[in-house]
């Protein structure tokens, strides 16, 4: 048998062996690369018919008891992860803005807010301290760290939204205030920048919840009354919606006249709105009725213009002609009906001492004895203006930066000023640069000197001081000082974010635009005062009477609503975060126990279907 | 490589009538996207109105005023420049069916819109984004701001190369980062992911003030679906996932259900985001996507 040789028998064997790859490879089916095997889903596949194991119940439960048994000899064990519950502090942060307050469905988006922190806080475990924080213009530190959850769940309820743009500085200073805390829970409708977060605390530790779908929203912007029975007054619309929106603006002066105009805005445009020009002014107020708007806080503006029925007469007094010529222009802008003199000190004590004016203007000059509700002085003479006494001449002043201006990036360097001793409760609105310590004088100011009106500036006007652009800031100074003066003393109109005083020594209660009824303390200069941050009338008593403040909010980044982030973005559902952010800690639990009950159960199961055979078989036998 | 086309003469001069289409961003320059008259910051006079009680008084013209006697106010147009960033899928999937060149009709259609962008003086670079070693990368382009730079973006576009599996998430979270202002994103893929990743780049994205617009890329055999063999292999070119097929007489139709299920479930979404969305499917439609789809649907106007 010479082909069974030792040779041969492997040349067959590799013979066979190529055969049965080439079989393989002819049975193989070419595998193709596709993009993604998304697209095929719903293409079937082969049927597969091939058993690789036999059902026999008896070995498998005769298997599964002896690998419980021997896993239970063994020490099998689960390494289980635990809560750590003890001294655990959970940050809850709320945005107060304008824009948490628009309304979505049955609620504001800080019902939502709310409603997402209470779940985290029925569902965190025994002994999570719990501090909230809400922030808008500055951090409201509502409730500190504390395990009371009643308390937590109190201080949640008691947040309001603002009607003011929320400040970054303001979001930091919470989440600085929060740094210390475990977890940090963040509710607002905008996710704040990631360098902020970054800069300020460990981002892994912020659960951010957007609140807030796309809204429409109208708003009015802005509110020019005109001049009554001169010039036409108008009213700017802003709409933030991406569909037109029917509305209706209503103009409605407290004299009894009242303008209607229905109109459709346009998406994303502005809509100037003409009326009047009005008969008799006073408090003009806009309102807007609009289906469907979202935010109402920026649906009403209010705006004061002097009535037009009684022409007004203001009198300007100083040595210097383009002085004259300066103030008369400022307050013919600022109110039109306004009818000005202009004259020399001298020329006035010749022949006009009787006339009566609402606003009298003195410039390095002071004549006694006139008739009129407001005096404003300004560089009073060194000897004296009634009870403004006045002490040295300084060649140069600077202005003080004052917080509330973005206006000069550096303090404002004006010329002449003189020290002026003011009576005792006059408002000072701006010294000297320098701090309290140092030797600061004031440079404007307001006093009461009985039924009159007092504004003092202390510094010189001359050289067009108040035309020129790169001293804008004496302007201004100049400008709102000559409007409190002619105001009326009951009435003011202000922007959200104000701080508004009024004299006051006995104290004044404050009842705010949602009914919100507070007192108010006066201070040691016989001042109250208040920030305005609801949007709406407050209702300031007094002793001496009673005062209206209304306050006109708009902020365009708060106002549109529409680039608002979904609900569904990186909202985690309450219970999910709840259980996530847990601190935790590694532990063991012996599964000895369980796999012992589950061989015992298995032998059991064995036992009874071994009865089962014993028995069909011994009824088969004895049939 | 269809990409190649981006650059030659005779393609771009069919791109000069055409301009990008931009809402959220409002932009107030003159030209032809002016949707939206934005008063602002600038340097631009635009008009002057009447001064009325509570606007801002830096923008008084005191000189009129001294003139005129009356309070005006200045309006200037916003000088504001829209950041516009073109976002390229160049993950493994980009790149099957190979016939298709999907990828190159990703970039020319990328980089025809990166003219459309230079053409306006926008600053715009392109990215690439794709899994690499197990991280997601993203490349930059240069940022041009002016025609001339248009063709410093050629070796970039010739560079890319497809690798890596495809995560929307995680490019969201790379891009917003380091992104800070708000501008115009277009992210360009073949979107052949879990809806749920592209959902929740795309809510991120918009949700940091970026206007989004999302072109939907496919090749045209892929699109369509054909099937010759009776029993076949397919492999996942990202995940390495193979799979047995075994397709019928209505194979065919069911893929194209398929295509056209996932299609519409990524424009409902963005219909339901206010996010433009555009379906360029075949580069063989590419003329009728520039002209005809992508100024009806408002991505160029």
């Amino acid at each position: 048998m010479g082909f069974l040789t030792p040779i041969n028998l492997l040349w067959l064997g590799g013979s066979l062996a190529l055969l049965v790859l080439i079989y393989l490879r002819a049975r193989a089916r070419m595998t193709v690369d596709v993009s993604s095997l998304m697209l095929f889903e719903e293409i079937g596949a082969p049927v597969v018919r091939r058993r690789m194991l036999h059902l026999d119940a008896l070995f498998w439960l005769e298997a599964a008891t002896l690998s419980a048994l021997s896993l239970a000899l063994a020490g099998l064990y689960l390494r289980v992860i635990e809560p750590i519950t003890t001294h655990r502090t959970h940050a809850l942060i709320f945005d107060l803005g304008a824009a948490m307050g628009a309304r979505e469905g049955g609620g504001s988006r800080l019902d939502a807010a709310r409603a997402q922190a209470l779940a985290i806080v029925a569902h965190a475990a025994a002994g999570t301290r719990f501090s909230v924080t809400g922030y808008d213009l500055g951090t409201h530190g509502s409730h500190a760290a504390s395990i009371d959850r009643r308390a937590t769940r109190a201080a949640i309820e008691e947040l309001v939204p603002a009607a003011v743009a929320p400040r970054a500085a303001a979001l930091k200073a919470a989440l600085i205030r929060a740094r210390e805390a475990a977890q940090i829970d963040l509710f607002t409708d905008h996710a704040p920048p990631p360098a902020l977060v970054a800069d300020v605390i460990d981002p892994a530790r912020l659960n951010l919840h957007l609140i807030g779908t796309p809204a429409e929203n109208l708003a009015v912007v802005s509110l020019d009354p005109g001049t009554p029975g001169i010039r036409p007054g108008h009213c700017v619309i802003r709409s933030f919606a991406q569909h037109p929106m029917r509305s209706i603006l209503t103009i409605e002066s407290d004299r009894g006249e009242r303008l209607n105009f229905p109109m459709i805005v346009e998406p994303e445009s502005e809509v100037v709105a003409p009326f009047g020009p009005l008969t008799r002014g006073g408090l003009v107020h806009a309102h807007l009725a609009t289906n469907g708007d979202a935010l109402a806080a920026d649906d009403d503006r209010w705006a004061y213009v002097a009535p037009g029925d009684a022409k007004s007469r203001a009198l300007v007094l100083s040595p210097d002609p383009t002085v004259r010529d300066d103030l008369s222009r400022i307050l013919l802008g600022i109110n039109q009906n306004l009818t000005v003199e202009a004259l020399a000190p001298a020329q006035y004590k010749k022949s006009n001492d009787q006339k009566s004016y609402e606003l009298v203007v003195m410039h390095d000059a002071y004549v006694p004895g006139l008739n009129a509700p407001a005096t404003l002085l300004i560089y009073p003479p060194p000897s004296g203006a009634g009870i403004v006494r006045v002490g040295r001449t300084l060649g140069a002043i600077e202005l003080e930066d004052r917080r509330e201006s973005d206006l000069a990036d550096e303090a404002l360097m004006l010329g002449r000023a003189r020290e002026v001793l003011l009576p005792a409760g006059s408002e000072v609105i701006a010294h000297s640069a320098g701090s309290p310590a140092q030797h600061r004088i004031a440079l404007v100011a307001i006093a009461n000197d009985g039924e009159q009106h007092l504004g003092v500036i202390a510094f010189d006007v001359r050289h067009h001081l108040l035309m020129n652009p790169d001293d804008l800031e004496a302007l201004l100074l100049t400008v709102q000082l000559v409007r409190r003066l002619t105001a009326p003393e009951h009435l003011r109109v202000v922007n959200t974010a104000s701080y508004v005083t009024f004299q006051a020594p006995g104290g004044a209660t404050v009842v705010e635009p949602d009914g919100i009824k507070r007192k108010l303390p006066a201070d040691t200069s016989g001042q109250v005062g208040f920030m305005a941050m609801s949007a709406g009338r407050y209702r300031l008593s007094t002793p001496a009477g009673e005062s209206s403040i209304y306050a006109n909010y708009f902020d365009e980044d708060e106002s549109d609503l529409t680039a608002r982030p979904q609900a569904e973005a990186p909202a985690l559902p309450a219970t999910a975060i709840a259980h996530r952010s847990e601190p935790t800690a590694a532990g063991v639990m012996a599964l000895g126990m369980w796999l012992t009950a589950l061989a015992m159960l298995t032998l059991l199961a064995e036992s009874i279907l071994l009865s089962r055979d014993w028995w069909s078989r011994w009824t088969a036998r004895h049939v | 490589m269809l990409e190649a086309r981006a650059f030659e003469p005779e393609f771009l001069a069919r791109l000069d009538r055409l301009a990008l289409g931009i809402k959220r961003a409002r932009t107030a320059r003159v030209g032809q996207r002016t949707l939206g008259r934005v008063q602002g910051i600038g340097i631009e006079l635009e008009n002057f109105k009447n001064y009325s009680e509570g606007e801002d008084l830096r923008f008084l013209d005191w000189n009129a005023f001294a003139r005129l006697d009356d309070l005006l106010l200045r309006t200037y147009r916003a000088t504001r420049q829209v950041e516009v960033t073109l976002l390229i899928d160049a993950s493994a999937s980009m790149a099957v069916p190979r016939a298709d060149d999907k990828l190159g009709f990703a970039l020319l259609l990328g980089a025809a819109l990166a003219y459309l962008g230079v053409n306006e003086n926008d600053a715009v670079r392109m990215i690439s984004f794709g899994i690499r070693r197990g991280k997601m990368r993203l490349d930059r382009s240069l940022v041009c701001s002016r025609r001339e730079m248009y063709p410093q973006l050629k070796p970039f576009v010739n560079g890319i190369r497809p690798e890596g599996a495809t995560r929307m998430t995680a490019m969201a979270d790379e891009l917003l980062a380091q992104r800070r202002s708000p501008g115009l994103i277009i992210l360009i893929s073949d979107f052949l992911v879990e809806p749920s990743d592209y959902e929740n780049a795309l809510s991120r994205i918009s949700a940091a003030r970026h206007e989004v617009k999302v072109l939907h890329v496919m090749g045209e055999r892929e699109s369509t679906g054909d099937f010759h063999d009776r029993m076949m292999r397919i492999r996942d070119i990202e995940t390495g996932e193979i799979r047995e097929l075994a397709p019928g007489d209505d194979a065919g139709e069911r893929y194209r259900r398929r295509v056209e299920e996932l299609a519409e479930r990524l424009r409902d979404f963005c219909g339901r985001h206010a996010i433009t969305y555009v379906r360029a499917f075949g580069a063989g439609n590419l003329d009728r996507i520039i002209t005809g789809e992508l100024p009806r649907l408002g991505l160029v106007v």
